[in-house]
């Protein structure tokens, strides 16, 4: 019990992070800070997936509103996460189709499987979150470093949190 | 058992759209009525967030000198605005037909693509959708969405944004948009080919957007280029979008009436 809301307390300061990085660290063109997709795959494999969307949507919302970001890009980029997550999971991490139901950290399934998994679900995440956000592709070269930037800075401090991550009793 | 599975799937695909479609048409609709709504529904909250944490960010001495500074240049603003046009200019505005509200930046972004800013001005300073915002650098944005206190502008560092621009000392004209990436950059282009000009000359705007006063300073043409149908600039903008404190939200008095006309057949 006292380790559930130890995680909730955890994801609630990720947010509180997301919105003063959103408000005050948002002058670079090449590089997004993000740590939404941290507090997505935080939730279980085994939660329904419907359920998983329509929380992803609420705190993409509540992103987008707190860190005056249109309305929505947040939002948007959540649900397919949430939608992505489990097959992804799957694919990566546990090829035998085992979901567990725990919240996948560095000290659970190991760096590698971490790694590839955040990866993958950064990637998903950020891709439709810098279209969403110019709803357009062009130019191309820019978006794609932007994408490959972001994913690599933000995976790295996505690693470095879970490390705080306190342990479910 | 099979069709549980189906009826499990073709509800997830439901939601999934659902929820898709509203993200996409929150993104799309600009400054409309759910804009409104949604800036009122987070006006409070916001208020806690960036009032307090900007008061941390910036320091109190600079930020008094500041104010002063920019509440002079709004008078200054306001009496130039005031004064009648001299008779040899005939393309001035018309004398009084600008007025300036000073403002100040709560928030500002510059890493998007399609940024925003926070002004701590709203309906109950007068301020509405449509407006021009200014700084005697260039031009900032357009007034999006208005709430009692606040102020949402669409940042010139928006790739949707266009502004009608003149070439000085030639007086062609051109579109100028943001390129997306430095906010130090835009393009000017649909410049005519037969267009004299050259590296250095200096952009302002035209003042035929019905949204921005005339010769509002933009920035310094750096590189010129062809399509082989018009030519393109790379223009180098004085403002500098990521040390913005004070603004004018500039309102223009005839600007309903030039709508009308406009949309009169």
């Amino acid at each position: 019990m006292r380790g559930s809301v130890a995680h909730w307390i955890y994801y609630l300061l990720v947010f509180v992070l997301q919105v003063i990085v959103g408000n005050h660290f948002d002058g670079w063109a090449w590089l997004h800070f993000c740590f939404i997709p941290l507090i997505l795959i935080a939730i279980p494999p085994t939660w329904d997936v419907r359920l998983s969307m329509v929380l992803a949507f609420g705190l993409g919302l509540a992103a987008d509103l707190a860190t005056c970001g249109v309305p929505g890009v947040n939002a948007g980029a959540a649900v397919i996460l949430a939608a992505v997550k489990e097959p992804l999971f799957r694919a990566l991490v546990s090829p035998d189709g085992q979901n567990p139901a725990w919240t996948p950290t560095v000290r659970s399934i190991g760096v590698w499987p971490y790694l590839k998994y955040t990866l993958a679900t950064y990637a998903v995440y950020l891709s439709v979150y810098v279209i969403f956000d110019g709803f357009t592709l062009t130019p191309v070269l820019f978006i794609l470093a932007k994408i490959l930037l972001s994913v690599v800075v933000n995976v790295s401090l996505a690693a470095l949190l879970s490390l705080f991550l306190p342990e479910k009793s | 058992m099979r069709r549980g599975r189906l009826i499990q799937t073709l509800t997830t695909a439901a939601i999934f759209l659902i929820l898709e479609a509203f993200a996409v048409m929150l993104i799309a609709r600009g400054s409309t009525a759910s804009r409104y709504q949604l800036l009122g529904l987070s006006d409070r909250i916001n208020h806690a967030i960036w009032k307090q944490t900007d008061n941390i960010s910036h320091f109190f001495e600079y930020r008094k000198e500041n104010e002063r500074l920019a509440r002079e240049n709004l008078a200054l603003r306001n009496a130039l605005a005031a004064l009648p046009a001299a008779p040899d200019t005939p393309d001035e505005p018309a004398p009084g037909r600008f007025s300036y509200t000073l403002a100040t930046v709560i928030h500002n972004s510059t890493g998007s693509q399609r940024n925003h800013l926070m002004l701590d001005k709203g309906s109950d300073d007068g301020v509405t959708p449509g407006s021009a915002v200014i700084t005697g650098d260039g031009v900032v944005g357009v007034v999006s969405a208005v709430s009692r206190r606040y102020c949402r502008v669409e940042s010139f560092l928006n790739t949707a944004q266009r502004v009608s621009a003149r070439i000085e000392p030639c007086g062609a004209f051109g579109l100028l948009r943001w390129g997306g990436r430095s906010p130090r950059l835009a393009t000017l282009t649909e410049v005519p080919m037969h267009t004299q000009t050259a590296e250095g000359d200096t952009v302002r705007t035209s003042g035929y957007s019905a949204i921005y006063p005339p010769d509002i300073p933009l920035g310094v043409i750096r590189k010129i280029s062809s399509d082989g149908v018009s030519l393109e600039m790379q223009v180098e903008l004085f403002q500098n979008f990521n040390v913005l404190r004070h603004v004018y939200i500039v309102t223009d008095r005839d600007a309903l009436t030039l709508k009308e006309l406009s949309h009169a057949r």
